[in-house]
């Protein structure tokens, strides 16, 4: 995993480096990591023959190992955040929170997750993992299927100087508790999560980027809970499209590829759809870019001449009932 | 808060670009692997090799 995070990384030292040249200093940089469990297989073998209490904290090496090979940067506060499949949208609500504490100037959040026998396993015991496609949103959808990712972004308290900074408006979680392995079947929860998002920002979204695993309860729950929130806010043709059809289910790192996917949408008003979807569940409402929906390839502007696509709602949804 | 950079790395290759590219093209990066599936895996990543291959005799 080093390996794979210093090939991103090299992409990212020199901008951070010219940022902080530019800012104070002493600027603060923030170094947040969100994973599951697919970086540390290997403590979790372990784990099996010993008692895990007396293993080092592997995402602490893991840590440690890139502070070590960045220190040009203080890298503080530094930590890992592991909440389910919602853990880079629960990191970035970290991150905006040290910067609402003013503990930090910028913060680096890395997210990473790799496929291996424990999380194969996991997902087959719960037979979640799908034998043929994965289909979010469709009538025959039948489960997730897993992938690799790995991730940087980087972030600002203050507005940069650079022309048309990405706004990451707020980030909102809720945890129901509802089970261990699946949201609430009504929605609630992410109804939760965006109720308190709405109450913090103007929720106004032009598209959503759905975490939309494939598996009945993941897509239940949230066209439930768009049906019940974006009905509320009169915008219920909300064009829905997700990421997973495509790169697969990346867990730890799956809400920080949302986020990407949804800047580059915003810069280049180009949306995508959910290709493997050909007919979305006749149960469901909810206006989603299947393969048969018609998008256009140019940058398209709404009835106002206005861009099409400027603000994105990026949802995720964990185990242990997590909603963000 | 503001959003200055990103990179990624994922099943459709090395940076955003393929990412992107792979979204608006329609193509799954998906292939045979898992037990039960597919499985969308990084490219040239020795340890995804090796951890395919452990997932596979595992079952």
């Amino acid at each position: 995993m080093t390996k794979l995070w210093k090939n991103l990384a090299l992409g990212f030292e020199n901008d951070i480096h010219e940022l902080l040249q530019q800012q104070t200093p002493k600027s603060r940089v923030a170094l947040v990591f969100s994973s599951t469990k697919g970086v540390i297989e290997d403590t979790i073998w372990k784990a099996t023959k010993n008692n895990i209490r007396e293993l080092e904290d592997p995402f602490q090496c893991v840590i440690d190992d890139f502070c070590e090979e960045h220190p040009n940067f203080s890298w503080e506060p530094r930590c890992n955040v592991s909440n389910a499949c919602a853990s880079a949208h629960v990191a970035c609500e970290y991150i905006q929170t040290l910067f609402a504490q003013d503990r930090a100037d910028f913060a680096v959040l890395i997210s990473a997750d790799l496929v291996g026998p424990f999380v194969t396993k996991g997902f087959a015991s719960l037979k979640i993992i799908s034998p043929t496609s994965n289909r979010p949103f469709s009538a025959d959808r039948d489960g997730l299927q897993l992938g690799e990712a790995a991730s940087m972004v980087l972030f600002a308290r203050k507005r940069p100087s650079r022309p048309a900074p990405i706004r990451l408006s707020r980030v909102a979680s809720h945890t129901e508790g509802t089970s261990i392995t699946r949201p609430s079947m009504n929605g609630d929860g992410l109804v939760s999560a965006l109720t308190q998002l709405s109450s913090q920002t103007q929720v106004s979204p032009d598209l959503v980027i759905a975490h939309g695993t494939g598996t009945h309860f993941n897509d239940l729950a949230e066209e439930l809970a768009f049906q019940n929130f974006l009905t509320n806010i009169s915008r219920e043709r909300i064009p829905i499209t997700n990421t997973k059809w495509c790169i697969g289910h990346t867990l730890g790192a799956s809400g920080s590829i949302d986020l990407i996917a949804a800047c580059e949408i915003l810069r280049t008003q180009r949306v995508f759809r959910i290709q493997n979807t050909q007919v979305v569940d006749p149960k469901f409402r909810m206006n989603y870019l299947t393969a048969r929906s018609e998008i256009t390839n140019s940058p398209s502007r709404n009835q106002n001449g206005q861009k099409q696509f400027r603000q994105i709602l990026v949802t995720s949804l964990g185990f242990g009932g997590v909603d963000a | 808060m503001y959003i200055l950079n990103y990179d990624c790395i994922t099943a459709a290759g090395d940076g955003v670009f393929k990412l992107m590219e792979a979204l608006n093209s329609g193509r799954d990066c998906s292939k045979p692997g898992a037990p039960m599936g597919r499985i969308c895996q990084i490219e040239n990543l020795e340890r995804s090799k090796e951890t395919a291959q452990v997932s596979l005799k595992s079952y």
